[in-house]
């Protein structure tokens, strides 16, 4: 699924795939999907708001991902010095990577991460479970800064510049229970 | 040292069942300044509360930490008074991640923000 930047906009709503293409334009389901699949969007273009620009999505994604969705489109809010100690706005950038990867990445399956940004107009996801703590910090498109700890296992910290395949045992041991 | 936490940057740590700042709370000015600080007994000293801190601060929370968790990171203090801030206080050092967790998960809350009380 393809994220970009699409155009400053004054659009207000968060979430909207009704003025990108209209209903009647909607190809035909298909039966294989997923019965919990949001059939109504399915295979539509889906923008959502940041600040003042909008990020497109090529298909729109299940709604169970739209409360992460919302939680990063809110990050765009922040304007300068948003922290009182001289912060920058969350770069669009950095919401459009941080966007790639969840929708990469995690499922309905995966715990949802914490969405934080950072004070150099970055964002930051977290998840602190399990016994273990994950801390991914995208401050530049292309790049990550990756924190791991397990109580038993120990810590790392790498960066991640494109393969992020690294991630997923991280992101399954997150999702134990024992 | 008292240290404002904004909205949006406390998070639920499961493995604590409580909320904390972030770890990205505690990085440094993104000039490249040092972490600001305000000097908690001098500010009672001149009176004030930490209510006062957070004046004009909607929906942030206030936490504290001691010198001694920040030279034990390996971290310096200075004074360094503003107009807006008599006891403002700069807390160098290079704020690597590890640095910026100790400083999340050591810390206490001295006000929770409202949205965690």
């Amino acid at each position: 699924m393809m994220v970009d930047i699409l155009e400053r906009s004054a659009c207000r709503e968060v979430l909207s795939d009704s003025r990108w293409r209209p209903r009647e334009e909607l190809r035909p389901i298909r039966r294989d999907l997923d019965p919990f699949t949001d059939i109504t969007s399915v295979s539509r273009p889906m923008v959502i708001r940041f600040g003042e620009v909008l990020l497109m999505m090529s298909e729109a994604p299940s709604t169970w991902f739209h409360d992460l969705l919302t939680r990063i489109s809110e990050l765009g809010d922040l304007e300068e010095n948003w922290d009182s100690y001289g912060a920058r706005p969350v770069r669009p950038e950095c919401a459009v990577m941080a966007v790639r990867f969840l929708l990469s990445y995690v499922d309905r399956d995966t715990p949802a991460p914490s969405v934080v940004p950072t004070n150099r107009g970055g964002i930051q996801l977290e998840w602190h479970r399990a016994g273990a703590d994950l801390e991914i910090q995208i401050e530049s498109p292309g790049r990550m800064e990756v924190f791991f700890e397990d109580e038993r296992a120990g810590q790392e910290e790498f960066t991640l510049t494109s393969n992020l395949e690294r991630l997923v045992p991280l992101l399954k041991r997150l999702s134990r229970t024992d | 040292m008292w240290r404002r936490v904004p909205p949006k940057c406390f998070i639920y740590d499961e493995n604590k069942q409580s909320w904390r700042p972030s770890s990205a709370v505690f990085d440094d000015h993104p000039d490249g300044s040092p972490m600001s600080v305000v000097l908690a007994q001098e500010a009672l000293d001149a009176g004030r509360n930490a209510e006062s801190i957070l004046r004009g601060h909607e929906g942030f929370g206030l936490v504290c930490f001691t010198a001694g968790l920040a030279r034990e990171q390996k971290q310096g203090i200075v004074r360094k008074p503003l107009p807006e801030e008599p006891a403002h206080a700069e807390v160098f050092g290079k704020k690597t991640k590890g640095v910026r967790r100790a400083f999340s998960k050591m810390c206490g809350w001295v006000v929770p923000p409202p949205a965690v009380h």
